[in-house]
């Protein structure tokens, strides 16, 4: 039974589709998690679009009758964006079903935002045709295989990293965080420990964090420095800048590499469609 | 390789001593509020704004020179009955959604509203608006300065029994048919004689079936208006998201062979491209 991670958007703050960035990917933050034959999907900004290459063409999203689980860690644009543009939701049948550590009245209140008559086609969440459903997440909260955990981090506006449990192993997603702030940062490494995948913000240079003061995410020293003290198998860093090129996303990550005496296989940037096995 | 773009609608228009026109705010506008911020003040910039759906505004709370306080900003936007447009800008700042508050915002905005129909003065350009068909409130703009005209039709779909946003289909209840004529004939005049016209090319044909309400056109419906109104020069905008280049290179070609040999050049818009007038 293998477990899979795939990136739909690996990007922060703004998708940035651009020729020198198409390898690691333009899109705001999707990914999904494969467990045999479950798939759960966390965050949904403008990757959540490509998401929908990955599902058997078999019976058409049009004729409904299909369920998606969406994990959401906080409400910021970059993670919400894309479920505008989620086919699904234009055809009645479908249900999306959005796990979250929030209220089901926070959840309503943002998604009643993003589908707004005056910023979309749309008029509130009610006009859409599919199947709304809202589960508040509890600590070990079970959605089919997965067992789902979460914990708050360091960002701006409360925000959630889950740990994702199955037979086959363990994922970490804490995609918006800030290693340097210490308490929050401690209480997050003690839960994390011992995961089979890390995927973990790194957002800056040590030098662009000073200067930004953290502005919510780690660089990339203190997310390789968390995965270690995690001691996770496998570390993807990810919610790239937005106008970080691919050849510098390659150096960093090769320079991170030599620096920590690892290789690819435990230590990597997140890229866009890449699928990778965590056990 | 990539040719057209991904990012969604923003352009600039640059007119000999006035101030930066910045159209909309999708998030092709980001790259360049990061190269603006680190030039030297002041600094003094438009916005024109066609309507606030997010593809065409969201890079605007993370346009870096709203942060400066050496900035004076004015926006030129739609009046809309059910929101007004400032309340709008700072509802993509609510604090769930965005890290920055809108206080944080220090340069000067002020904002400008306008309907269909309206005409005013900028510097030494003449700015008109002109409602489109399309969910909301969205509407094409006509830029003229020095004989020469750019008119803006982002986000527009065929009339013809298909009347979108606030108060199209009240209008059209009376007598549709007059509404549609009166309608088509306002927008070829509004574009008469443009030197170029930046027109809405979602769909092609087939696509457009069972989806004019989404308020989009086609290759077909833009060359058609752009021939009409004696239009010099057609760029095709608005690529759908799923599109590829192969696509927009199909769509560009329909269009040149309905333009044929008759006065018009057509292009498709792509990102980094730069036309002079």
């Amino acid at each position: 039974m293998a477990l899979t991670v795939c990136f739909w958007g690996t990007r922060g703050n703004v998708m940035s589709v651009a020729r020198e960035r198409l390898i690691y990917g333009g899109h705001t933050t999707c990914l999904s998690v494969r467990h045999d034959h479950e798939m759960l999907i966390v965050d949904a900004g403008f990757g959540l679009a490509n998401f929908l290459e990955c599902l058997s063409t078999e019976t058409p999203l049009s004729r409904g009758g299909h369920k998606f689980n969406l994990l959401l860690s906080h409400f910021h644009w970059d993670h919400i964006q894309g479920l505008s543009y989620f086919v699904p939701i234009y055809f009645p049948g479908n249900e999306i079903v959005i796990h979250s550590p929030f209220e089901r009245e926070v959840v309503t209140e943002i998604l009643n935002l993003l589908f707004d008559g005056s910023y979309s086609p749309f008029n509130g969440l009610d006009s859409l045709p599919c199947t709304w459903t809202f589960r508040k997440l509890e600590h070990g909260s079970e959605i089919g295989s997965f067992r789902v955990d979460f914990h708050e981090t360091a960002h701006i506006g409360e925000t959630y990293a889950f740990r994702l449990v199955t037979e086959a192993g363990s994922i970490v997603v804490a995609t918006d965080h800030d290693a340097s702030r210490t308490q929050i940062n401690d209480s997050l490494v003690d839960w994390a420990q011992g995961c089979d995948m890390l995927i973990h913000s790194a957002m800056y240079t040590p030098r662009e964090h000073q200067q930004l003061g953290g502005f919510g995410h780690s660089s990339f020293i203190e997310a390789v420095r968390n995965a270690e003290r995690i001691n996770a198998a496998h570390t993807l860093l990810t919610h790239h800048a937005p106008l970080r090129t691919d050849g510098e996303l390659a150096e960093m990550e090769h320079n991170l590499q030599h620096m920590y005496n690892t290789d690819t296989r435990r230590l990597s940037f997140a890229k866009e469609g890449e699928i990778y096995i965590v056990r | 390789m990539m040719r057209y773009g991904g990012n969604t609608t923003s352009f600039r228009i640059d007119i000999d001593g006035i101030p930066p026109i910045f159209v909309d705010g999708g998030t092709g506008l980001y790259e360049e509020g990061i190269r603006l911020a680190s030039q030297p003040g002041p600094l003094r910039i438009y916005m024109l704004v066609t309507h606030t759906h997010w593809d065409h505004i969201l890079s605007y709370p993370l346009f870096e020179p709203f942060y400066r306080q050496d900035c004076e900003v004015t926006f030129f936007a739609p009046v809309s009955e059910k929101a007004d447009f400032p309340r709008l800008i700072r509802g993509q700042h609510h604090d769930r959604t965005f890290p920055r508050s809108f206080n944080e915002i220090t340069a000067h905005i002020e904002y400008r509203s306008f309907s269909g129909g309206e005409k005013f003065k900028l510097d030494g350009a003449t700015i008109s608006a002109f409602r489109l068909n399309h969910p909301g409130i969205t509407i094409g703009w006509r830029i003229e300065h020095d004989e020469r005209a750019v008119c803006i039709i982002t986000d527009n779909a065929p009339v013809e029994n298909n009347y979108l946003g606030e108060g199209m289909r009240e209008r059209a209840a009376a007598d549709p048919q007059a509404f549609e004529k009166e309608f088509n004939d306002s927008l070829t005049d509004f574009i008469l004689g443009a030197d170029l016209v930046i027109y809405d090319t979602h769909f092609d044909e087939a696509g457009i079936k069972n989806r004019r309400h989404w308020g989009h056109s086609t290759p077909q419906t833009a060359t058609a208006f752009a021939l009409e109104a004696g239009v010099r020069h057609l760029l095709l905008h608005h690529h759908a998201p799923e599109d590829t280049d192969f696509m927009v290179d199909r769509k560009l070609d329909e269009a040149r062979s309905i333009a044929g040999e008759q006065n018009l050049v057509v292009e498709a818009a792509a990102e980094g491209m730069v036309l002079w007038l």
